[in-house]
C-alpha cells in the first residue's frame, strides 16, 4: 500500500467515525426513501469524487485503489446516502467518455458534488447483455435521439441530475445522458428492505437529446460496470470486516454455561472459516483494483470474481454473526439486519451473481 | 543438553513450533496452489467432454456453477498466497493468511474431485473393461478417495481451525488448559 493511500485511509477512518457514528446512520436509514443532503455534501467535500479521476481530467489521479479503499470505509460505518453510485458509476462515466462537450458540462460539476449522475441499466433483475436492451434510443438526424423505454433498479435515482441511459440504436448500444429535468423523464422511487440504499425506476417516454449526450458504445458501458462492481466488493468487504470484528469481542464477552460463549468450538470453528473467506475476500477486492488500474491483463475475470466473492462473503459474515449472536441479533435494535439486507442487495445490484458467474466462466475459464 | 540448544525462550516452544509448521505451510502453499490449479484444469476439460443428451456438461448451469466457484478458490488462494509473502520476512510468522491455507485447500479439494467423481457418476468407479478409460480407469476416484486424507493429514482441519482461533481470532488456550 502506498504512502498516499494509507494516509487517505487515516484521513477516512476519523472522518467517517466523527461524521457517521451509527446513531446518525440509523436515523438516516429510518428515513423511508429521503436522502440527507448534508451527509452527501459531507463526503464529497473531503474531495473524494476526485480520487481515481486522471490529473489531466481535473481529478487526482491516485487511482481506483484508492477510491476502494474509501469505500470500504463507508461500508464498514453502513453510510447510506449515493456516494457508491456518484463515484463509480457517474464520475467515470464522465471521465471516461471522448465526448468534450458532454465532459465540459457535466465533470467539473460531478467532482465538486454540485450535481450527480447515476447509471440506468438494466430492465430487469439480471445483467443485460448489449443485445437484449429493450430502450430504444430512435435518430432523429443531426445527432438527436428519442428515447423510449423503462429502466429498473437504478441506484440513488431521486435527487439524481442525469442518468447515463443505455439504449439500442441503429448504431447499436449507447450510452446516452439524460438530464432528469427533461420532458418525458419519470423518476419513480422503489422503497427497498436495506434500508440504507435507495433505488429507483425510470420511465423514458419519448424523451430528447443531442449529440452532447451521447457519451459513447458498450465498451463504456462495460467498464463503467466494472468500476461500479469494485466498488459494490469494496463496500462488502468493508461490511463484512465490521461483522467480523464485531462478532469476536460479543462471543468473547458473552457468559453462559459460566464461560464465555467464544470459548466453545462449535462456536470458534465457524469463525474460523469465516475468518478465511473474509481474507480471500479481502484479496480477490485488491486485485480487482489493480485491475481496474490498468495494472493486470484479466480485468473481466478479476472484477467479476471480486464482486462474486465479496458478496457471498458479506453475506456469509452477516448470517455467520447471526447465529452466533444468538436471539440478540435478530432484534430492530442490533445493528445486524442492517448488514444482511445491506449484503443482499449488493449481490443483487448491477445484476445477479449468475451474470458475472458466466462472465468468469467465460473469461476465467473459456466454458 | 546445553541451554546453547534451546530454540526461543524457555516456555515458549508452542510458539516456535507452530512459527516453523506456518512456514513450512507457506512454501507448500505454492505447491499446492499448482497442483490445485491443475486438476482444476483437468476437471474443466472433464467437463467438456462428458456430454449429456447430446450437450457438453460443461454448459449444464449447475456444472458450471461449481467450475466457477473452484476458480474462485483457486485464484483466491494465489492471490492469498501473494499478500502472504508480501507481508512477510524471513524471521517474521508469516501471519494469519498462512495459517487458513490449509483449511482452505483441503475441503476445496475434496469437493473439486468430488465433483468429477459425481458427473462421472457409474464411469468413476470402472477399473477395467469396456469405456474405463474415461474415469482414467478410475484414478478420478481415486483421486477423490484420497483427497478425504486431505482434512486429517498435515494437522487436522480442527485442529487448524483451533490454531485459527487461539492465535490469530485471540480466543486463547481454553482447550489446552482444559486437557491438561
Amino acid at each position: 500500500m502506498s504512502d498516499e493511500i494509507r494516509m487517505l485511509r487515516d484521513a477516512a477512518t476519523a472522518f467517517v467515525a466523527s461524521e457517521f457514528p451509527i446513531d446518525r446512520v440509523r436515523g438516516m436509514a429510518e428515513q423511508a426513501g429521503a436522502v440527507d443532503p448534508d451527509a452527501y455534501r459531507a463526503l464529497v467535500s473531503q474531495g473524494w469524487l476526485a480520487i481515481a479521476v486522471p490529473e489531466e481530467r481535473g481529478g487526482v489521479g491516485l487511482g481506483f485503489a484508492a477510491l476502494g479503499s474509501v469505500l470500504e470505509i463507508l461500508g464498514r460505518a453502513l453510510v447510506p446516502g449515493p456516494f457508491w453510485s456518484a463515484a463509480t458509476l457517474g464520475v467515470p462515466a464522465l471521465a471516461a467518455t471522448d465526448n468534450t462537450a458532454a465532459r465540459d458540462a457535466w465533470l467539473d460539476s460531478l467532482i465538486s458534488g454540485e450535481r450527480r449522475v447515476t447509471l440506468a441499466l438494466q430492465e430487469g433483475a439480471s445483467l443485460p447483455e448489449a443485445e437484449a436492451i429493450e430502450t430504444r434510443a430512435e435518430s432523429l438526424g443531426g445527432g438527436r435521439y428519442r428515447i423510449h423505454g423503462r429502466k429498473r433498479f437504478v441506484p440513488d435515482l431521486r435527487g439524481a441530475d442525469a442518468a447515463v441511459v443505455v439504449a439500442t440504436s441503429t448504431d447499436g448500444p449507447l450510452a446516452l445522458l439524460v438530464d432528469l429535468r427533461e420532458s418525458g423523464a419519470v423518476v419513480e422511487e422503489n422503497l427497498v428492505s436495506d434500508q440504507t440504499s435507495r433505488s429507483g425506476t425510470l420511465t423514458l417516454d419519448g424523451v430528447e437529446v443531442g449529440d452532447a449526450a451521447r457519451l459513447g458504445g458498450w465498451d463504456l458501458v462495460e467498464r463503467v460496470v466494472r468500476i461500479g462492481n469494485l466498488g459494490l466488493a469494496a463496500l462488502a468487504v468493508g461490511g463484512a470486516d465490521a461483522l467480523f470484528a464485531q462478532v469476536l469481542s460479543y462471543v468473547k464477552q458473552r457468559v453462559q454455561f459460566g464461560v464465555p460463549v467464544g470459548t466453545f468450538q462449535a462456536v470458534q470453528h465457524p469463525l474460523a472459516d469465516l475468518f478465511g473467506e473474509l481474507e480471500s475476500a479481502r484479496s480477490a477486492c485488491l486485485y480487482a483494483a489493480f485491475a481496474v488500474d490498468g495494472r493486470t491483463d484479466d480485468e473481466p475475470q478479476a472484477v467479476a470474481l471480486a464482486r462474486l466473492v465479496t458478496t457471498a462473503a458479506y453475506h456469509h459474515a452477516a448470517t455467520t454473526s447471526l447465529q452466533a449472536h444468538g436471539g440478540i441479533a435478530f432484534t430492530w435494535e442490533h445493528d445486524l439486519h442492517l448488514h444482511l439486507k445491506r449484503a443482499l442487495h449488493l449481490g443483487w445490484t448491477l445484476g445477479q451473481s449468475a451474470d458475472y458467474e458466466a462472465v468468469v466462466a467465460r473469461a476465467g475459464l473459456g466454458i | 543438553m546445553s541451554e546453547d540448544n534451546l530454540l526461543g525462550k524457555e516456555n515458549d516452544g508452542w510458539r516456535v513450533a507452530i512459527t516453523t509448521l506456518m512456514h513450512e505451510r507457506a512454501n507448500i502453499a505454492a505447491l499446492v496452489y499448482a497442483s490445485f490449479k491443475r486438476e482444476l484444469r483437468e476437471v474443466v476439460a472433464l467437463a467438456r467432454r462428458l456430454t449429456k443428451n447430446g450437450r457438453p456438461l460443461s454448459e449444464d448451469p449447475r456444472v458450471r456453477s461449481r467450475l466457477v466457484h473452484f476458480y474462485g478458490v483457486a485464484e483466491t488462494m494465489r492471490l492469498n498466497n501473494l499478500r502472504m509473502r508480501a507481508g512477510k520476512n524471513a524471521a517474521d510468522d508469516p501471519g494469519p493468511i498462512g495459517s487458513i491455507f490449509k483449511l482452505i485447500w483441503a475441503s476445496a479439494n475434496q469437493a473439486m474431485t468430488g465433483l468429477a467423481a459425481e458427473v462421472l457418476g457409474p464411469e468413476a468407479e470402472l477399473l477395467s473393461g469396456p469405456g474405463a478409460e474415461l474415469g482414467g480407469h478410475g484414478a478420478w476416484l481415486k483421486r477423490y478417495l484420497r483427497s478425504l486424507a486431505n482434512s486429517i493429514e498435515g494437522g487436522t482441519s480442527e485442529i487448524l481451525r483451533g490454531v485459527v482461533a487461539e492465535r490469530v481470532l485471540g480466543f486463547g488456550r481454553t482447550l489446552a488448559k482444559g486437557a491438561s
